[in-house]
């Protein structure tokens, strides 16, 4: 029996194994979209309180359930007010996190990247907010075109269109900062973009 | 081009959820999972039990219609022993595993009318296991036909309107909470 048939039967272990396998990556696609950690760690405990109410929804044909579950967190991120009031009870019976602090070159690293993503948002954030999401799935969570439009139900020419725009507004918003901050710190990192092309799974 | 700008703009390498939040987390989905698994298993206890009471009460008022004014027979007598011998508790389970079968897309909101339909096909026969009535859970009203005779108001029971002899249905209203 496939994952996806396990999801939609309701088999509680195959949620157990779907939260260790995607968790991660939910909490920091919620935090690109929200430039705020605690708020992408409420954001995957009702993520996959959604994925349980909507699991018969999920296609028994298909690959992995990241995509959907990125799509249940992008609109979960888009009406927090709504998912927050509709599993309010359950969230209220999540203990607080432990006030133990972080260490300081974990805390300064998470700064950086706080302000790293600041920067970013900022300028994404001046996008519309449909544009937004695609930039951050296809872009920052890597999924390509195909997965991008299984997540949030669209066709994917809309999805094509809709990057094409948002990377076209981006550059001129980047030429138009001249924020040398921006390059410099991504040279450092020197990593690879994380778009792929089209139909190409992460392995 | 492309690769440039999202290179500009790349995320942050990924971290991981605080220490103990993973685990916290997954114990609360595993939790809320387990909680409404169990509140599913509740609701359709509780809705077969109202179908078997149902149909139980609806079958021993047909009896007794069947009955009234006659000699009581070998077979009555027999009826009625299996009624007395806690025949209903058996049909509850029955009605029990039957329902769960059913899918569930047909949930009745708080203040419908839900119609309960027993079918009994001899009356003189005690009902055996399993084939003494079928209960459908209906979840809406059925349209009426002008040739089929309307379902009492105000009356606890109705005949059904197929006209079958010994079909009978009852509305009872449902609250779900």
């Amino acid at each position: 029996m496939t994952t996806r048939a396990r999801v939609r039967d309701g088999d509680p272990d195959a949620f157990g194994e779907l939260f260790d396998e995607c968790a991660r990556a939910v909490y920091n696609h919620a935090f690109r979209l929200t430039g705020n950690w605690s708020t992408a760690e409420e954001a995957v405990a009702l993520t996959f309180l959604e994925a349980w109410r909507l699991r018969g929804k999920v296609d028994l044909e298909g690959g992995p359930l990241r995509p959907w579950l990125l799509g249940i967190a992008t609109n979960m991120v888009r009406n927090f007010t709504r998912a927050s009031r509709r599993y309010s009870a359950a969230v209220s019976r999540i203990p607080p996190p432990e006030a133990i602090p972080d260490f300081a070159d974990e805390l300064a690293g998470r700064l950086d990247d706080t302000e790293q993503v600041r920067f970013a948002l900022s300028l994404v954030n001046k996008l519309r907010r449909n544009e937004r999401e695609i930039f951050a799935l296809c872009v920052w969570s890597g999924l390509d075109n195909i997965e991008a439009a299984e997540a949030l139900g669209i066709p994917v020419g809309t999805v094509k269109s809709r990057l094409s725009r948002a990377r076209a507004k981006l550059r001129k918003l980047v030429e138009e900062s001249g924020e040398p901050d921006v390059a410099r710190g991504q040279s450092i990192d020197n990593r690879e973009s994380a778009a792929r092309p089209d139909g190409v799974r992460q392995s | 081009m492309n690769s440039d700008l999202d290179r500009l703009l790349a995320a942050p390498p990924e971290r991981d959820l605080p220490n103990g939040r993973h685990r916290l987390f997954r114990e609360q989905l595993m939790r809320e999972i387990r909680t409404e698994k169990r509140s599913v298993r509740t609701r359709v206890a509780i809705s077969a039990a109202i179908a078997g009471t149902t149909a139980v009460l609806v079958g021993g008022a047909f009896v007794a219609t069947q009955t009234i004014g006659a000699a009581p027979s070998k077979s009555s007598t027999a009826v009625d022993a299996q009624f007395r011998a806690g025949s209903a508790s058996s049909l509850l389970l029955q009605m029990a595993a039957y329902s769960e079968k059913l899918p569930s897309t047909q949930s009745a909101h708080n203040g419908q009318w839900v119609y309960v339909k027993s079918e009994s096909r001899d009356a003189t026969q005690p009902p055996a296991p399993g084939s003494v009535s079928r209960t459908a859970t209906l979840g809406r009203r059925p349209r009426q036909r002008s040739m089929g005779p309307r379902p009492a108001r105000s009356g606890r029971s109705a005949t059904c309107s197929s006209g079958k002899s010994g079909c009978q249905s009852t509305r009872i209203r449902r609250s779900v909470h």
